[in-house]
This record gives structure tokens, sequence and C-alpha cells, in this order.
């Protein structure tokens, strides 16, 4: 049988973010967005930076996450990600200092393997203030 | 024999190296119970990792990614942690000791290079001019993830272009806060994982997004730099416990001191009060007499 409601976990290094039933999920996959519904076939993703939807009778509820991995069962899905957090938590402040810093790196344009962790913080900054926005 | 006023002074002295280890316990206590969290916290997300990766690798075939692949083993690395501090009771000297003589033996037959996280350690190898290929210093007071992956960055880098064959890592495990185990782990290459399924869907039916190796690649990097995570919280949360027992027998013995002190203090006292007293009569009666 179908279920109705699917489980979520949302995990970082540094804690458990959320622990949840919803009625449905949008995630960040690589090659991009997709939507996850109860039933689910199991299913592994990876996930690039981008935004967290949670569907449910409430307001949806918006994250800002970092690149990750994503495991989907029909009844649970666990979201494994280097950084995460809820719209209404973006540091705003601390995203345009990022934003501001990864620019001028990449302007600068050291050697490649600082390029490609610039273009990543810049990516979660970008991200991260979008959703701040949209929150 | 000592004079009332040294005595006095030896009880002054040790009362106030006894308030410095009190306040080092309760201040160990609470960065216990703060890393303790950490490491719990941490938790969830590296036994999911663990958790998917173990049922990538069941459908993959071994070899697909760098970073699994075994070589015959002419290099190793040997990744030291230990803490920035002492005053730590044995703590420190249990992981060099156990490393040292990890790769005395190892060198017998191989080239050995370490990496030191952590002051003590750097100082114990670099003073005993062992090669260290990189050190990690005075990172404990702030540790961030980012940390850890900086560490992870450098191991996969030095695996992938074949510098090291091997990589283990040394760190005192946290069992409770009166006990660590000094622990040697293999970090490189990664150890193919078994994990029990707990889920009542097969493994089989997994659908991959991008492909499986893709899954891979993107997976073993991230254990990686979990695992470090870990032991790194595994290991300070061992300092602090260490600490914490060390500190609270240097107070318990400070305790002792002042008790012998105090006892030998009061008979000096006595003495001189006895042959005060024993004056007096004697002056008196030589008066009378």
């Amino acid at each position: 049988m179908i279920p109705d409601k699917i489980k979520i976990e949302i995990l970082t290094p540094g804690k458990k973010v959320l622990s949840d039933e919803v009625d449905n999920v949008m995630l960040p996959g690589l090659k991009g967005y997709f939507g996850v519904f109860p039933g689910h076939t199991p299913f592994v993703a990876a996930l690039k930076t981008g935004e967290i939807k949670l569907g449910s009778e409430k307001d949806g509820d918006l994250f800002a996450a970092g690149s990750g991995i994503a495991e989907v069962q029909p009844d649970s899905i666990s979201v494994l990600v280097e950084t995460c957090e809820n719209a209404s938590e973006v540091d705003v402040k601390r995203a345009e200092a990022a934003r501001d810093r990864a620019q001028s790196r990449i302007q600068e344009g050291r050697k490649s393997w600082d390029l490609g962790r610039a273009e990543a913080a810049l990516l979660r900054a970008i991200n991260r203030l979008k959703v701040a926005s949209a929150g | 024999m000592a004079t009332l006023k040294d005595i006095k002074r030896r009880i002054g002295s040790v009362k106030s190296t006894q308030q410095i280890t009190k306040a080092m316990k309760m201040v160990a206590a609470a960065k216990l119970r703060k890393s303790q969290e950490r490491l719990l916290d941490a938790r969830p997300y590296a036994e999911g990792l663990a958790n998917i990766l173990s049922h990538v690798a069941a459908q993959t075939q071994p070899g697909i990614n760098p970073l699994l692949e075994e070589r015959e083993v002419k290099n190793i690395c040997y990744l030291v942690i230990s803490s920035d501090r002492g005053l730590c009771g044995s703590f420190n000297a249990n992981v060099n000791r156990t490393a040292k003589t990890e790769i005395d033996s190892a060198k017998e037959s191989k080239s050995v290079k370490s990496i030191v996280f952590g002051r003590k350690a750097f100082e114990f190898f670099s003073r005993r001019e062992y090669e260290i290929e990189e050190k990690f210093i005075n990172l404990f007071n702030d540790l961030e993830f980012k940390h850890a992956v900086d560490v992870s960055r450098l191991l996969q880098k030095l695996y992938v272009e074949r510098k090291f064959d091997r990589i283990m890592i040394v760190y005192n495990r946290f069992k409770s806060a009166g006990t660590q185990v000094t622990t040697i782990e293999q970090l490189l290459p990664v150890k193919p994982v078994v994990v029990e399924i707990e889920s009542q869907y097969q493994p089989v039916d997994f659908i991959f997004e991008p492909s499986a190796k893709e899954i891979l690649d993107e997976i073993i990097p991230k254990n990686l730099n979990v695992q470090i995570w870990r032991t790194l919280l595994e290991s300070s949360a061992s300092e602090h416990g260490a600490r914490m027992v060390a500190m609270d027998a240097a107070t318990e013995n400070a305790q002792e001191m002042i008790r012998g002190l105090t006892l030998k203090y009061n008979k000096a006292r006595q003495a001189a009060i006895t042959t005060e007293i024993s004056e007096i009569v004697g002056g008196a009666e030589a008066l009378q007499g």
C-alpha cells in the first residue's frame, strides 16, 4: 500500500537539521530538480547546491542546502548534505560577505584548485541569498 | 627543621595550585560535555552515509573508484591525532608511543612518513626527527568540520598521486569520560564496508541518478571527511575527559599535601609553645631557688 506521507530526515555533519513527515519533497539533483512523493521506488541521487522544498498542508518549508546525497525509500528519504539551513535562519550578511569574497577570489584567478573551491563557495552564497529572499 | 613561617608559605602555595587544578577540572568538564554533544550530533550523518555507501558498494565492482584501489604497500603514512595542550595525564603519551611503535616496526620494510594533528604529536615527532609530511596544529580550540575536510583533501590527493599506498590513523577513541582507547585504523584505501541492511526493501532495487560510479565518487570522499571529523571529535572528547580525571587527581593530591603540611605546622607550633612554657617554668623555678 502506498503511504500518504513520507518521512524525511535532513542530516549535516554538524547536526540533524530536520526530522518530519511531509506530503512531498523537492530536491536539487545534479541534473535538475526532482520531486519525491510517497511510494517512490528506491533511489539514490547526488545533489548539488540548491533549494530543498517540503510540501505539506502548512506552508511548505524552504531550505538552502549544500551539495550532498539523498537516499529515497518508498516511505522515507534521508538527505545528507554538507550544509543546510532553513530560509528563516540564513545569515544574509554572512552570505553576502561570502559571495563578495568568492567573487574577488575568482577574479584574481589563482590556482585551479582554489578556483574550484571559490566557485563552490560562490554558488552556496548565491543559493543562500536566493532562499532567504524567497522564504 | 622548617620554621613555622616556611610551612605556612608552602601551605599557601599548594593551596593556590589546588585552586588552579580545580578550575581546570571544571573547565575540562564543561568542554567535555560540549564535545560529547558534538560527537552525538555528528553520528546520524556518519551512519546515514555509511549506510548509503554500503548500498551502493553492494551493486558496484571494486576498483571503480581510485580510493578503493589496493596497491602493493611501499609507502605508508600515519596520521597521528594528539591534543594541542598538555596537563591531561597520559593522553598524549599513549597516542604518541603507540604511533611511534607502529612507525618503527613499519620502517623496517617500508618507507614511512607521518602527518600530525595537534601540537603535542608535532613536538614529539619533530624532536625525534621523524619525517613529517604535514602538520595541523592549534586547531582544537575552534575545531570545525572544514578542518576535517582539509585533512581529508590532503590525504586523498596524496593517495591518488601514489605518494602513499596506505594511510593509517592513530587516535584516542572516546569510551567514557575516564577511559580512552588508543586506536589504529586504516583510512585509505577505503575498506569495503559491510553494513547490515535493516530496511525491508531489497538494495537490488535501487536506481542511481546519475550512475552508481558517480554516486560512489561523491560518497567516498564525503565518507572520508566524516570519518576524520569523527576521529577529531573522539580525540577532543577524550582529551577533555583525560584532563578532567588528571586534574581531579591533582586536586586530591594537593588536598592530601595540605593535610600533611597542616599537621606538620600544628606539631611545630605545639613544640614551640611547649618549649616556651618549659623555658618560663624553668626560669621561674630558678628565681625561686
